[in-house]
């Protein structure tokens, strides 16, 4: 928010006995620590507060709990079309939409662009039939950051134009042809993507390339019952300056990371039960399988006891072998371990396909009692691993 | 000169700048400190600041807790929390001083300032009904009861 000082500069400063000598500006600051609500409450406190929150650079709208949608529609209306004549930073609306509600939409995101709008909060939900965004919201020029949940297929106009666009978030959108996907992460500015539980499962291949892009988030949504219809979609990201990759993957995606210099830090999370693997090696694999230039490597939740009944692992090969494990793979921290028969096993393959690792750190959250500990510490001796490689078993307290 | 340093280079001077209120008062502050002002930062660009730089809309005692305010925040490994303990501390005043602050802290441009203690005068009229509101700060232009209804009407959603 930018400094006031044009109402205020030769106001003497010694006077100030009560909160209506402040000068409007600052009382509009003073609004704006406020709740939305609260802000607009204050109209009713005299004739000088009446329009005092219309210029309120942080407009957000929340239905939830207001019983009267129209009610809530309208007064979406009343504040942009009185907003007076400042910029708009931020604004925020959640809501259902509908066909009769969609028009109103429409002349609210064009007011707010009209008054260059910067951070598009919007969570809409779609109620009935399939609506379209309107195609203003795709021509916003100085929009930085926008956060898009929205229920339903986004088709987007031929012209998308977000040239200040830094900072998207995506959220339960669904994708239903390449061209609208990729207009939308291949923004010039682009410099954050967040994608979660967006569905992209009837394109073949998905491609994200943004030249300024350093972080790329991707929570996949959970397949649907009809395995058949979802393809594996391809996601190839092509990021010459992305320097962090989440995924937090179900069995849908495959990953490709290229054309980055830098090296990537990347977490994969496993979200979902051993159970919904039908090949457990192969699909946790896979997602890490085009992740070249990645240098430091985080797995979570990633289950073993998928692993143990799996014949390729009871021979002690893990096959496919990432490349990494026999040439460069140097640490492995493992955040839970429990010295399972499983677990124990696990580790034996891991130390006996890293042939480069020079460390491994457990984190024990276990019975702590010191035969426990000690028959653990036993165990973990007699494992065979590479030459000079450490192993260290950390208590975990909580 | 430090004795502990063995660096070859003699420490530097600090730079030390002159600030007079409205009622003759005069304060000084670190050049470092100052520069949060953007105001001041301005007139230390342009030269301005090699004599006592008169702040004719501050008084002498709203001016002593800012230069507090701005020495507390240009202090080195001051952690946020203990930063955060000190802030509560420094607006825990009567509100009448609370919208001293708050002009001077417009007039000098001091953001952290500014923020401050608008935030804290927003804490007071959150959750409030509006005769509360203009009881605690004093307001006496109500509308009458129906002009009151109207505008209540009009912003309906607020008042749900």
């Amino acid at each position: 928010m930018s400094m006031a000082r044009k109402a205020t500069d030769n106001l003497p400063v010694n006077s100030c006995k009560r909160i209506c000598d402040l000068p409007d500006d600052l009382l509009g600051r003073i609004l704006g620590m406020l709740p939305m609500k609260d802000a607009v409450r204050t109209s009713v406190l005299s004739r000088r507060w009446e329009y005092l929150w219309t210029s309120l650079s942080d407009l957000i709208f929340d239905q939830y709990k207001c019983c009267d949608r129209m009610l809530f529609l309208n007064f979406v209306e009343r504040a942009l079309l009185l907003h007076d004549c400042s910029s708009i930073r931020v604004l925020s609306l959640r809501c259902p939409i509908d066909k009769d509600y969609a028009p109103h939409l429409d002349a609210c995101l064009d007011a707010a662009i009209r008054r260059n709008v910067q951070d598009l909060k919007l969570q809409l939900y779609s109620l009935i039939e399939p609506s379209a965004l309107p195609s203003s919201l795709f021509r916003c020029e100085m929009l930085t950051e926008l956060d898009l949940c929205f229920l339903d297929a986004l088709r987007v106009p031929s012209s998308v134009c977000f040239p200040s666009l830094k900072v998207l978030t995506l959220e339960l959108v669904k994708f239903v042809d390449d061209v609208s996907a990729e207009k939308m992460f291949s923004g010039a500015a682009l410099e954050r993507l967040s994608l979660y539980k967006c569905n992209w499962a009837d394109l073949g291949v998905l491609n994200i390339s943004a030249p300024k892009l350093w972080s790329l988030s991707v929570t996949e949504a959970r397949r649907g019952g009809d395995n058949s219809s979802n393809g594996h979609c391809k996601i190839v990201i092509h990021g010459p300056s992305l320097k962090y990759f989440y995924c937090s993957c179900g069995p849908l995606y495959d990953y490709t990371i290229s054309g980055s210099s830098i090296p990537v830090k990347a977490t994969v999370e496993e979200h979902y039960t051993p159970n919904a693997w039908s090949d457990p090696v192969d699909h946790w694999h896979r997602p890490l399988k085009g992740l070249l230039n990645v240098k430091f490597l985080t797995l979570k939740g990633l289950s073993f006891q998928g692993l143990h009944v799996d014949h390729r692992l009871v021979d002690g090969i893990l096959d496919p072998s990432p490349p990494c494990f026999s040439s460069s793979l140097k640490r492995i921290t493992v955040g839970a371990f429990f010295g399972t028969e499983a677990e124990m096993l696990a580790l034996r393959i891991l130390l006996g396909t890293a042939k480069a690792l020079e460390e491994i750190v457990l984190y024990y959250p276990g019975d702590h009692s010191e035969h426990v500990y000690k028959y653990l510490l036993e165990d973990l001796a007699k494992l065979e691993r590479p030459e000079h490689c450490r192993l260290r078993l950390v208590l975990l307290k909580y | 000169m430090s004795s502990s340093s063995s660096s070859s280079l003699p420490p530097c001077p600090k730079k030390m700048i002159t600030l007079k209120s409205s009622d003759g008062e005069t304060f000084q502050i670190e050049e470092t400190a100052a520069l949060q002002s953007k105001t001041l930062e301005n007139m230390i660009d342009e030269n301005c600041a090699s004599t006592p730089i008169p702040l004719r809309s501050i008084n002498g005692k709203i001016l002593a807790k800012v230069v507090e305010f701005c020495n507390k925040h240009a202090e080195v490994g001051v952690d946020a929390e203990s930063l955060h303990a000190w802030d509560a501390e420094f607006v825990n005043v009567e509100y009448t001083t609370l919208f001293d602050y708050i002009l001077a802290a417009n007039f000098l441009e001091i953001p952290t300032l500014l923020d401050l203690a608008s935030g804290v005068v927003g804490d007071m009229i959150k959750g409030k009904t509006p005769d509360e509101i203009r009881k605690m700060f004093n307001i006496n232009d109500a509308f009458s009861p129906e002009e009151e209804e109207e505008v209540r009407r009009a912003n309906q959603w607020a008042f749900e």
